[in-house]
């Protein structure tokens, strides 16, 4: 059992199982889209965003602080302290590259200093911000304790008494064409003060202002190199004490401190991929969440990955949310409508839902119950064949026959137009015996494909059908709702349209 | 130029003085005091436009004007030594004063060796006129040169600037800041060149060490380095010789302006007209009063002699001038308007006497030709124009209207008139209105005669043209003259207004 908390998982950080989940279920349901989206994450970070909390407990550790995170209160608090870390960790890559040895130990003891300051405002503002989830609660104990203990105090005021002591440090220089020669500072006097004193009289107020920019590159020149190892020689005493002092606390970093760091870069990311989408008025939601058999429901269904993209597209597509409501016992689903209708995208919104949920982050609808899976398996077109030596359809069925042994009540599978490589005949068989071995076992199934026939030869299946316009029977609402596949009714609309039917075939025959 | 303030001119002039200055037609005026100078043009035409408001800057600049022209020189001389000084200052800082501590110092320590000497001159300039000075500005002038650049601070200055030349090297001192760069650089006396530097310092130790002759980066980083010594010594040496540059440009500025008063009266009284100094009157007594005033900007320009008229308001702060087409009354409109920005500029007018209050604007209001267009857009035009003119005058102020509202017909002009010029006058703006529309002179008349002046040019062939007498307005501008004198005969029908006059005072001029 660790000790150091985590904001990832009950029992630490080091708990997180195993690999990241593999990749095609998250490339299918579009999600690496949003990952690109929220830029270079580095490896530790992303492989966050692929890795399952966890079980039922893990992911509503994730879910407790995502309530805390609800009052601004914490959320500024992290984030300011990210950014502290952020620079700090630059401060430290500064030292790392620095030429000269004396400018690499202050910057460490500089870094140091700042780390204190900041740990300790982090652990004020944590305790007073009255946390109720777990992880932040034992962060809140964990930093109190770490912010008193003596370890903590030796670095705080060591640094700041290494600072203050060169602070006090005053040399003088004197340059005589290429000659430069140093000592301690002697109480000389201020020549310029006597220069402005003199010319006094000249002054006019209003007059013009002289400055000269302050601010150069970090790291030191040679000059000044030398100058500096030159002052270092004059005063051992304050340069021995940093030399001490750098050496003997190269790494100072608390690991509970790392923990957060870490833990709290994962929600800060999530929060910011999600908020231009807040603001056009697509929210998203703590799901409620069962084990054991329960409804499955959404409101406001969207799907995340599209809307990501409306937002930057210049001819950005409709993002049009979804409801679903399906009773416990309802675990299989055929999706149906016309091309282009949105039928993989509803699809996809579900698949992520359940996905996201695993994840312990909120998901992409106003409001949301659903059964907590233990996988999310994806079966969804690829233009390419993968592996030369089988054909498409093998290559399917080779991957839904991996499913199938680990498929289980907990387990959701969405399916894309799978089969659709074959004849309709092959096609209603393999689906029809597909869906029933997925409902023995009592996974959540979801299917979009064109043959309709499933619906009817699945008991118990729910068929979502794509909703036409009332005045246009060609326009794509983009919505679903719970009724019989309309092919019929979309294909005569289609047939009016282009004078294919009955009527209008012999209007255009007769002539 | 005045006991508080710096006179500076600068390129601009502030919004409607280009205007005014047209309207007045002041740039005969600027042109002679400029005599060539744009230096001092510049100056004139920036006295001109900010006319001053208060006695005792008025009073200080006439007896600086007096002071000057009676010490025949000085004002020359001072207007060279300042002028040399201000262009070879422009010389040496011809490529700016550079972006390093290093070329800031090094210009700045050339312009001050170059002003030394010229302050010199220019006490030594004064001190040759001594006692003969007798204006509070011309001895405050001399006064405070002699007391604050005499020879003990200028040597004072001298040793600094030699010191600063740092031929002997560089000392400062610096702490440790951020990173351990060097930070709250302050510069030593520098050390001089002959001796060697004292390490009388056997106190403390020392370490030096030498930056490699051929190393151009190492020399570059040492360069830098002095810099950061030498960087507020030098801001203060930039900021002096500024402020030296700023001294002599005032000096340049107020001389230029007197040179041109003097020339300015020497080629007025060389063509026969009187001058005067003004007389100002104080709290309420707000009477204008001239005698035998003419035009400056006539003077100058016209090859014949230019009419002179008298002018007493007795208080009355509308006055209203109608009359004949051509008789003048533009021309006196402009006397007073001119005589008035020349005398609150401190200069001597056109007259023989002239005494008045001190306004706080001088403001006027001429037809202009841009109110062209459709007669309703000529109108608003105006309108518009007159709105922006009264939003910046007060109770205390001048205003002197040519023709307003000419761009429209009698009945409403004159209403207009009524309405805005009259009540303007009656709250104590001392308004000046030449007009055709004879509805608002003799409305004006009805209801205010008391405290309106009225004054009339002459009918042409009359005697004494261009003069204005007293008289209240007549219904005709003798259109009918006009037009027998160009058809030969009178007009069949009789021109509106051709009826001889029933008000009061008429002189009876009606009539062929």
């Amino acid at each position: 059992m660790s000790t150091v908390p985590s904001l990832l998982h009950p029992l630490g950080d080091d708990a997180l199982s195993g690999a990241p989940e593999a990749s095609l279920a998250l490339t299918d349901l579009g999600l690496h889209q949003a990952l690109a989206v929220m830029g270079d994450l580095g490896p530790e970070l992303e492989a966050l965003f692929r890795t399952p909390a966890g079980g039922a407990d893990a992911v509503a550790y994730r879910y407790e602080v995502w309530d805390d995170l609800g009052a601004g209160v914490v959320e500024s608090l992290l984030r300011r302290f990210t950014q502290q870390m952020g620079s700090l960790r630059e401060l430290l890559a500064t030292a790392a590259r620095a030429r000269n040895a004396w400018q690499a130990r202050r910057l460490v003891v500089e870094a140091c200093s700042a780390y204190t300051a900041h740990v300790r405002s982090l652990s004020t503002g944590l305790t007073s911000a009255c946390a109720s989830s777990r992880a932040l609660r034992a962060f809140g104990t964990e930093l109190e304790a770490y912010v008193g203990s003596a370890a903590f105090a030796e670095l705080e005021e060591g640094s700041r008494a290494v600072l203050d002591e060169l602070g006090e440090v005053r040399y003088t220089v004197l340059v005589r064409n290429n000659r430069v020669t140093v000592t301690t500072y002697q109480g000389e006097d201020d020549y310029a003060l006597e220069v402005a004193r003199t010319f006094a009289r000249f002054e006019a107020p209003g007059g013009q202002q002289y400055r000269f920019a302050s601010s150069g590159p970090v790291e030191l020149d040679d000059v000044e190199a030398r100058l500096l190892d030159v002052v270092a020689e004059l005063h051992p005493g304050p340069f021995g004490r940093l030399d001490r002092f750098a050496a003997h606390n190269g790494a100072f970093f608390h690991p509970a401190v790392v923990s957060l760091e870490k833990g709290a870069r994962f929600y800060l990311t999530y929060l910011d991929l999600v908020a231009p989408l807040r603001a056009r008025g697509l929210g998203v939601c703590r799901p409620q969440l069962s084990v054991g058999p329960g409804p499955t429901r959404a409101e406001g269904l969207y799907d995340l990955a599209l809307a990501l993209r409306a937002g930057t597209a210049a001819n950005p597509p409709e993002v049009v949310p979804n409801d679903v409501d399906l009773a416990a016992d309802e675990r299989t689903v055929i999706v149906t409508g016309p091309n282009s209708g949105g039928k993989t995208t509803l699809a996809r919104a579900l698949g992520q839902a359940h996905y996201l949920a695993t994840l312990g982050l909120p998901v992409p609808a106003r409001r949301a119950e659903l059964v907590l899976p233990d996988r999310v398996a994806t079966s969804f077109t690829q233009k390419e064949v993968l592996d030369l030596g089988r054909s498409h359809l093998e290559h399917e069925l080779v991957h839904l026959h991996e499913v199938l042994a680990h498929a289980g009540p907990r387990t959701v599978v969405v399916l894309n137009e799978t089969f659709s490589s074959t004849t309709l005949r092959d096609a209603l068989l393999l689906g029809r015996a597909v869906l029933g071995a997925l409902a023995e076992r009592g996974s959540l199934c979801i299917f979009v494909t064109f043959v309709e026939e499933l619906v009817t030869s699945v008991p118990g299946a729910v068929s979502l059908a794509a909703v036409v316009g009332t005045d246009d029977r060609l326009r794509r609402t983009y919505r679903f709702t719970r009724q019989p596949p309309q092919g019929a009714v979309y294909a005569a609309a289609l047939a009016e349209r282009y004078g294919l039917t009955d009527l209008g075939a012999r209007d255009q025959v007769g002539r | 130029m005045s006991p508080e303030a710096d006179f500076v001119a600068g390129p601009g002039l502030p919004t409607g003085a280009q205007d005014q200055e047209d309207d007045l037609g002041l740039s005969s005026v600027v042109a002679v005091m400029g005599d060539g100078d744009q230096v001092r043009a510049r100056a004139a035409r920036a006295a001109l436009s900010n006319p001053v408001a208060d006695h005792a800057t008025l009073l200080w600049r006439q007896q600086a004007l007096a002071d000057l022209t009676a010490n025949a020189g000085l004002a020359t001389e001072l207007y060279q030594a300042a002028t040399y000084a201000l262009r070879e200052h422009d010389r040496l800082t011809i490529w700016g004063m550079g972006r390093s501590p290093e070329s800031m110092r090094y210009t700045s320590v050339q312009v001050l060796e170059m002003f030394v000497p010229e302050l010199v001159k220019l006490r030594r300039l004064l001190a040759g006129y001594g006692d003969r000075l007798a204006s509070p500005a011309l001895r405050g002038l001399h006064d405070r040169v002699q007391a604050e650049l005499d020879d003990r601070y200028l040597d004072e200055v001298r040793s600094h600037l030699a010191r600063m030349q740092l031929a002997g090297g560089t000392s400062f001192s610096a702490s440790l800041g951020d990173a351990n760069h060097g930070t709250a650089y302050m510069m030593h006396e520098p050390p001089s060149q002959g001796m060697r530097w004292r390490l009388a310092r056997r106190g403390p130790q020392s370490r030096t060490f030498s930056v490699a002759e051929g190393d151009e980066e190492g020399m570059r980083a040492l360069a830098r380095l002095q810099g950061r010594g030498i960087a507020v010594a030098a801001t203060a040496l930039a900021a002096a010789a500024a402020h030296v540059r700023g001294f002599f440009e005032v000096l340049q500025a107020e001389t230029a302006f007197y040179l041109g008063a003097m020339h300015l009266s020497a080629v007025i009284g060389s063509r026969g007209y009187p001058t005067c100094t003004p007389l100002f009157s104080q709290g309420t007594d707000r009477a204008l009063e001239a005698t035998a005033l003419c035009d400056a900007g006539l003077c100058l320009r016209s090859p014949s002699a230019v009419v002179a008229n008298d002018l007493s308001t007795q208080g009355r702060r509308l006055v209203v001038v109608t009359g004949a087409n051509r008789g003048g009354k533009s021309t006196f409109l402009r006397s007073v308007g001119v005589a008035q920005l020349m005398a609150q500029c401190g200069l001597p007018v056109v007259a023989r006497a002239y005494r008045a209050p001190v306004f706080d604007r001088v403001l006027t209001h001429f037809k202009r030709d841009e109110d062209a267009g459709a007669n309703a857009g000529r109108l608003e035009s105006e309108l518009e124009r007159l709105s922006g003119t009264l939003h910046q005058l007060s109770t205390s102020s001048l205003l002197l209207c040519n023709e307003p509202f000419a761009s429209t017909n009698e009945e409403e002009g004159s209403q207009i008139g009524l309405q805005v010029l009259v009540p303007l006058s009656a709250l104590g703006t001392q308004v000046f209105v030449v007009t055709h529309l004879f509805e608002l002179a003799d409305g004006a008349r009805r209801d205010h005669g008391a405290t309106t002046l009225f004054l009339r040019a002459r009918r042409e062939g009359q005697q004494a043209p261009f003069r204005l007498v007293e008289a209240p307005p007549e219904p005709t501008a003798y259109g009918e003259d006009l037009y027998r004198r160009v058809f030969g005969a009178p007009p069949a029908v009789p021109l509106p207004g051709a009826a001889p006059t029933t008000g009061t005072g008429g002189t009876g001029d009606a009539g062929p």
